[in-house]
């Protein structure tokens, strides 16, 4: 008994009728399976979905952000203020001074 | 499930699916026969893949329930996009022919037009459950409720339409 109540009797029997009047009326399965695949969208409904994702795909490349600019070495990197520490005679400190020979005199002997 | 075992469960449960996709439908032939053919070639294409977790029959039918809601939702969309176009449907079937001069198809209609007065979750509750003979719980499973929210839909249902039968005089 699928239900729960014991006395359906009547409902049962007045869908057997259902069941009985339907059945003398559906198509075969091979009929159904045959049958054209059915139309999903209207051609008009079609172009709108269409012209919808395609505008959604246009917003998103126009309002897309500029690409960050590349980021540049550590080693060539440049501070702003870089130019405060170019103090008068700075390359004399980048050098390394070049120590002449010294020539000791010649003697002159007697 | 190899697919010509799938084709054979599907002819055997085609009475009863045609039946169900008829009540997931609101009684529109055209409209149930292309639910089912849908729903057939989901089943065959693999799109919707049986895993075993219930009866065949009880997972075939929520397949046809989905496609319908599917193809309820794709109408409601073009009826809003489109309210004025014609669509290429007829309307419904009228179900009057010349047996429903006979009394069991009088009977069959004022079934099928009290069950049409009831809220959807009633009436498919009551169709599952008398019409294709499915236990409460397996009805629940089909139109993925719980068993006791089912039970109440169900004694609401047979409630509203003993009234309605009675109303009609059967």
């Amino acid at each position: 008994m699928p239900g729960d109540d014991q006395d359906d009797a009547d409902l049962r029997k007045a869908f057997a009728v259902l069941r009985r009047e339907e059945a003398k009326a559906a198509p075969t399965f091979e009929a159904v399976r045959a049958r054209a695949r059915p139309r999903r969208l209207a051609p008009l409904g079609g172009l709108l979905a269409a012209a919808s994702v395609a505008a959604a795909i246009l917003g998103i490349v126009v309002r897309r952000p500029d690409p960050p600019p590349p980021m540049a070495s550590m080693e060539k990197w440049i501070a702003p203020t870089d130019f405060l520490l170019d103090t008068p005679g700075r390359e004399i400190l980048q050098t390394v001074p070049r120590i002449g020979r010294v020539q000791k005199p010649r003697s002159v002997s007697p | 499930m190899s697919r010509a075992r799938l084709e054979a469960d599907l002819a055997e449960l085609h009475p009863a699916s045609f039946g169900w996709a008829l009540g997931c439908c609101n009684g529109d032939r055209g409209e149930a026969e292309d639910v089912l053919q849908i729903a057939y070639v989901k089943v065959l294409d693999g799109r919707a893949r049986f895993d075993g977790g219930s009866a065949f029959r009880t997972w075939l039918f929520a397949v046809i329930r989905r496609t319908a809601a599917e193809r309820r939702r794709g109408r409601w969309l073009r009826s809003l996009a489109l309210a004025r176009w014609p669509t290429g449907r007829g309307e419904p079937e009228p179900s009057a022919d010349p047996e429903a001069l006979a009394g069991s198809a009088e009977a069959a209609r004022s079934l099928r037009d009290s069950l049409r007065a009831l809220p959807a979750r009633q009436r498919e509750l009551l169709h599952l459950v008398f019409y294709e003979d499915l236990s409460l719980e397996e009805a629940a499973l089909v139109a993925g409720i719980s068993v006791g929210t089912a039970r109440t839909h169900y004694h609401r249902g047979k409630a509203r339409l003993r009234a309605l039968l009675a109303a009609r005089g059967r």
